[in-house]
């Protein structure tokens, strides 16, 4: 393999293993955007990620895995939503206990579809486009569920900064009782955003089992929930440096990958822990810069909102 | 205003409440998943508390929870969230390895030991330095840094078991060499109880102790509950939240040490099933009190070991008690602010009462 085939081959990698936590990531934007702060990412990409795959395989339909796997994100979003806005839990702990609680039932859950094969998504090139130098064979030749991200990054930045919705989304992120005495639901704009958030996230599951691994193993986002909730912070809430956070893990695992097959004298058990470092390190690298220029993160993000105080 | 015994009382019934709740909510789910809740339940019960043995086991079991759990504790008091333990454990198993691997084998048996547990809480603590260290001076969640890390360790586990500490007799188990007998903790006579169980019991009591009776259990308490007036009481705030780190990771990593060497007898994967998550869910059900966490450790030890045994005979899935750790967890989160409304409208209506 030459140079440039290598590379290439590496940057689709990138691609490929980049888009689950992107997905993931640019979802936990959108929410802690709102003022929630939602560390149950990795619980409901291992609930999308599950039920996906059994979908699939009962249907044999992936339209209706992903609809199936958006739907459960929903659900866990909203409940999340609710115990941070109705119980004004603590909502790190919460977090963790819908990761708990997920990666129990979807291990219980998902025993029987271990090792079954499932309907998989097949890549698609893009007409015009895949044929570019490069850029064509590593953007443009993959499946439609990155093509998918490539527009729900723009979209999600959008509806932050463009819409009604995301004036709302930010005031009640900032400052939710001054949002609340101009007429915005502070309860409904906080639900919808950990919920939009919630179905990225199983969106991003569902890609790691139906794309990625073309599976289901027990724990399969190996905390990609966590490493998307690391990067939010390190692209201070803004959906595109997100991609760049996600990108760069999805290079480390891709590189780690490509150089275990060229046969490369390192434990891959050592190989496996860069892309973990990689996230620490990113995040203590942006921190030191934004000494510098402060980074404007939601005022309110996870403390919870009592309208009657 | 109602009385602090009646507070604590309200605090501790939520947390009964919250863990039937939790068994009620799994009980549906295993009867959905077509098993008899009821059959399933008196198996762990017995499981865990129907003789000796089985209630040694669940001793066995309790103990890396408890000091999981207390090393939550320390954390929490100072208003940190050291998820982390699980990493922390697992490196002081590979610290208290290491030990056991290059002495000699003719050490004395306490002295190995004590080297044992030194190294451990040596490797516990340095572990835990890191999102100590991020939290302190770059102001970054040590939440999230502890909870990466603890992939990290298990593959440094796994590396070493892998690779440079591999077992050479048999090339194919993942694991290192046994360990000498010296480097064996003392057990209760026919069981599996351990010294650990002593030395975990023993950190909890000194834990209340520092906790409520000494300078620095007050001012970290303070610094957990209202840090501003800490920073205004000009209290050296950052050492006090890197000494609280250093010490949750060592005690942790006592956890790793004790299952090392007393349990596992090597340094092999699987090490824990999750000990830390559950001492993390079980610092939350004691209110981080030390002495309530002794209680619900072995509770919950129990339900670990019960469920255990029933894996064979009716092929229930380890993965329930994660469910029923998850529930519990939810339920209590809720419970805890639901209470307290519940109990300031009641105090509402005798205030108005008395008025009238």
């Amino acid at each position: 393999m030459d140079d440039l085939a290598f590379i290439t081959a590496v940057a689709a990698g990138m691609v490929r293993s980049g888009t689950p936590v992107l997905l993931a990531a640019v979802g936990e934007c959108l929410t802690e955007r709102s003022g929630i702060l939602n560390l149950g990412m990795e619980g409901i990409m291992l609930a999308g990620a599950l039920t996906a795959v059994i979908v699939s395989y009962l249907t044999g339909n992936i339209f209706f895995a992903i609809i199936a796997a958006l739907a459960i994100g929903a659900l866990i979003g909203l409940l999340h939503a609710f115990l941070c806005l109705y119980f004004h839990v603590n909502q790190v702990a919460t977090g963790i206990a819908v990761t708990i609680l997920l990666s129990g039932i979807t291990a219980f859950c998902g025993i029987d579809y271990v090792g079954k094969s499932i309907h998989s998504i097949s890549a698609y090139k893009v007409p015009w486009l895949s044929e570019l130098p490069f850029f064509g064979s590593v953007f443009f030749n993959q499946d439609i569920l990155v093509y998918l991200s490539y527009a729900i990054v723009p979209l999600t930045y959008f509806l932050i900064n463009g819409t009604r919705f995301g004036l709302s989304l930010k005031a009640v992120g900032e400052e939710p009782r001054a949002a609340a005495a101009a007429g915005v639901s502070v309860f409904r704009t906080r639900c919808i955003a950990t919920a939009l958030g919630a179905m990225l996230a199983a969106l991003g599951g569902a890609y790691l089992s139906l794309v990625y691994a073309q599976g289901w193993t027990e724990n399969i986002t190996a905390g990609r929930g966590w490493i998307a909730v690391g990067l939010v912070m390190f692209a201070s809430w803004n959906p595109w440096k997100a991609v760049l956070g996600a990108y760069l893990f999805g290079l480390a695992i891709s590189l780690q990958l490509r150089l275990q097959a060229a046969g490369a004298d390192v434990s891959p058990y050592l190989l496996g822990m860069a892309p973990y470092l990689l996230v620490i390190l990113v995040l203590a690298v942006s921190k030191l810069r934004q000494k510098k220029i402060p980074a404007a993160g939601p005022t309110a993000l996870s403390i919870p909102y009592l309208p009657q105080v | 205003m109602l009385s602090k015994a009646a507070g604590a009382m309200i605090a501790f019934s939520g947390s009964i409440a919250s863990m039937l709740f939790g068994f009620v909510a799994v009980g549906i789910f295993l009867l959905l998943s077509g098993r008899n809740p009821a059959t399933i339940y008196t198996g762990i019960f017995t499981g865990a508390f129907g003789d000796t043995f089985c209630l040694s086991e669940t001793l066995v079991a309790a103990t890396p929870i408890m000091f999981c759990a207390l090393a939550v504790a320390i954390a929490a008091r100072l208003g940190l969230m050291n998820i982390g333990v699980e990493g922390q454990l697992l490196f002081g198993a590979i610290g208290s390895t290491y030990v056991a691997l290059t002495m000699p084998e003719t050490t004395p048996s306490w002295l190995m030991l004590l080297l044992m547990a030194l190294s451990a809480c040596v490797c516990g603590a340095l572990f835990a330095l890191i999102p100590a260290l991020m939290r302190v001076f770059m102001d970054i969640n040590e939440t999230i840094v502890s909870l990466l890390l603890n992939y990290v360790a298990a593959l440094t586990v796994e590396y070493l078991i892998h690779g440079p500490w591999q077992d050479p007799t048999t090339t194919s188990w993942p694991q290192t060499m046994a360990f000498p007998p010296c480097a064996e903790m003392p057990h209760l006579e026919g069981s599996r109880v351990h010294l650990g169980l002593l030395v975990a019991l023993i950190i909890g009591f000194l834990l209340m102790l520092v906790l409520h009776s000494t300078k620095f259990g007050f001012k970290a308490k303070v610094i957990g509950s209202n840090p501003q007036a800490a920073l205004y009481a000009k209290y050296p705030l950052k050492r006090y939240l890197i000494v609280a780190m250093l010490l949750s990771g060592a005690v942790a990593a006592l956890a790793g040490f004790s299952q090392v060497s007393a349990i596992e007898g090597r340094l092999r994967s699987g090490l824990s099933p999750g000990y830390g998550y559950t001492g993390f869910l079980v610092c939350f059900l004691a209110k981080h009190n030390p002495i309530t966490i002794i209680v619900v450790s072995i509770l919950l030890g129990g339900f670990l070991s019960g469920a255990d045994s029933l894996q064979l005979s009716e092929k229930l899935p380890f993965a329930t008690v994660n469910i029923l750790q998850g529930m519990i967890f939810i339920f209590l989160l809720a419970s805890e602010n639901a209470l307290k409304s519940w109990s300031e409208k009641l105090r509402l209506k005798l205030q108005a009462a008395e008025a009238s």
